[in-house]
């Protein structure tokens, strides 16, 4: 039942006046360094790696607080190529867990209780089984016209379309 | 409708023997079939429309349910423009991952399962050999590229959010920069980013198009190997000219359209 959930890091930090400070103002950085201790910096910091940067410590806008500018909390050249470093290193794959990935998915697409929806489901499945059978049954057509072009056998004009298939006709 | 005797077809071309028939019903229904082919898609696409619009609407409510309960450290930091683009990206990926799933992969495999299946039974082993090898080396190649192209993928994703991130959080902290006279800074800053991203995004294109190239080469040589024995046997009189025809038909169809 956790897609994200793992990342889900519901704290209960007391919000004092720096917090408040700051939800007012993400541009000012000066109590970042002071507050940071209230924030409870995670265990483990960017297990998706596209939220690092909210579990990030706090030695990084520390930093920033000495720039000329204030960066409004975002990144810098350098944190992209540190972004792009820290991925090269992940080694992600696309298809070995494919299965995994479909298992935790599924129940949150899956339309429970709908009976509608479900029904939707079979019908398309249906669709999909019927497309399989007429991309069979072109080739098979397709090959009898053309045969006819140039032949006068005759003998399977009225037959099924199971003996058409090229098998009880091949001369 | 007396179309079965053409006296001056008999005579004219004698190696057409008697009663040539032109078998109207028989393209009528060719046609009609092919007609049904894109009937069907249709009719698929227009019956999943509510399924998809249901999970792709759930997981979207959830998504954002999630994100109010995250904790006041992330709300402070985190970058609105980064975090609205892996919003957005995340839900189209999984709903079009079901997509592709069931709508290309499914179909793809099970046509070529049926196809080895009919030509063993109806042709021979031989063409059933050919169509197998070139299947596995198709998903073999598609796989193994795959992995190899994926962290460029990624490399071009994590650019894009950095790029947004920085539109984002410039426009809506605009009073500050304004205070600092700190546009031409956010300017840069932003021109880095584009840099980071467009070279990331080259590489993604690139390994994009050498596997297309790949997989067309791969189904160009099962292609190749079908029409040559196709065309043997037809030589040695084996088979017919119509089956060169059915053959190509069946490969056009049996491989899916390389993606782009």
């Amino acid at each position: 039942m956790g897609l994200l959930s793992v990342v889900h890091y519901r704290k209960d930090s007391k919000v004092d006046g720096a917090d408040a400070l700051r939800a007012l103002d993400p541009g000012a950085t000066e109590a970042t360094t002071d507050a940071s201790s209230l924030f409870h910096p995670s265990t483990k910091p960017g297990l998706y790696g596209t939220f690092t940067k909210a579990f990030i410590s706090p030695e990084k806008n520390g930093k920033s607080l000495n720039t000329d500018y204030p960066t409004t909390g975002s990144s810098s050249g350098a944190e992209i190529k540190k972004d792009l470093e820290k991925e090269q290193e992940e080694q992600v794959y696309s298809f070995k867990d494919i299965w995994t990935k479909m298992k935790r998915l599924v129940p949150f697409m899956y339309p429970k209780g709908n009976t509608w929806l479900q029904f939707l489901i079979i019908l398309t499945g249906f669709f999909l089984l019927l497309g399989r059978v007429v991309n069979l049954l072109v080739p098979i057509q397709t090959k009898r016209v053309v045969s006819r072009l140039y032949t006068d056998d005759r003998k399977c004009s009225n037959g099924s379309i199971l003996r058409r298939t090229g098998l009880f006709c091949s001369r | 409708m007396n179309y079965n005797t053409r006296p001056h077809y008999n005579n004219s071309k004698p190696f057409l023997k008697t009663r040539l028939a032109f078998g109207v019903w028989g393209i009528v229904l060719y046609v009609s079939l092919r007609f049904i082919q894109h009937l069907i898609t249709g009719l698929r696409g227009w019956a999943w429309i509510p399924v998809q619009q249901y999970s792709h609407s759930t997981l979207t409510i959830w998504l954002l349910e999630h994100v109010h309960n995250l904790s006041l450290q992330f709300h402070l930091n985190r970058k609105t423009g980064e975090l609205l683009r892996i919003m957005d990206r995340g839900t189209s990926a999984v709903t079009s991952l079901l997509g592709t799933v069931l709508f290309r992969l499914f179909p793809a495999v099970a046509d070529a399962l049926i196809a080895v299946v009919y030509f063993c039974v109806a042709w021979n082993w031989r063409y059933s050999v050919i169509v197998f090898t070139t299947i596995v080396t198709y998903v073999v190649v598609t796989v193994v590229v795959t992995e190899w192209r994926t962290k460029y993928r990624r490399d071009m994703v994590v650019c894009d959010n950095e790029v947004r991130a920085i539109t984002v959080d410039s426009l809506l902290n605009y009073e500050t920069i304004k205070y600092d006279a700190a546009e031409e800074f956010e300017t840069e800053r932003y021109r880095e980013a584009i840099r980071e991203f467009v070279i990331a995004d080259y590489r993604s294109q690139f390994s994009n198009h050498l596997l297309t190239l790949l997989q067309s080469f791969v189904i160009t040589m099962g292609t190749l190997a079908g029409c040559l024995l196709c065309a043997y046997e037809i030589s040695i009189g084996k088979s017919e000219p119509a089956n060169f025809v059915a053959y190509t038909v069946y490969l056009n169809q049996l491989y899916p359209p390389v993606s782009t």
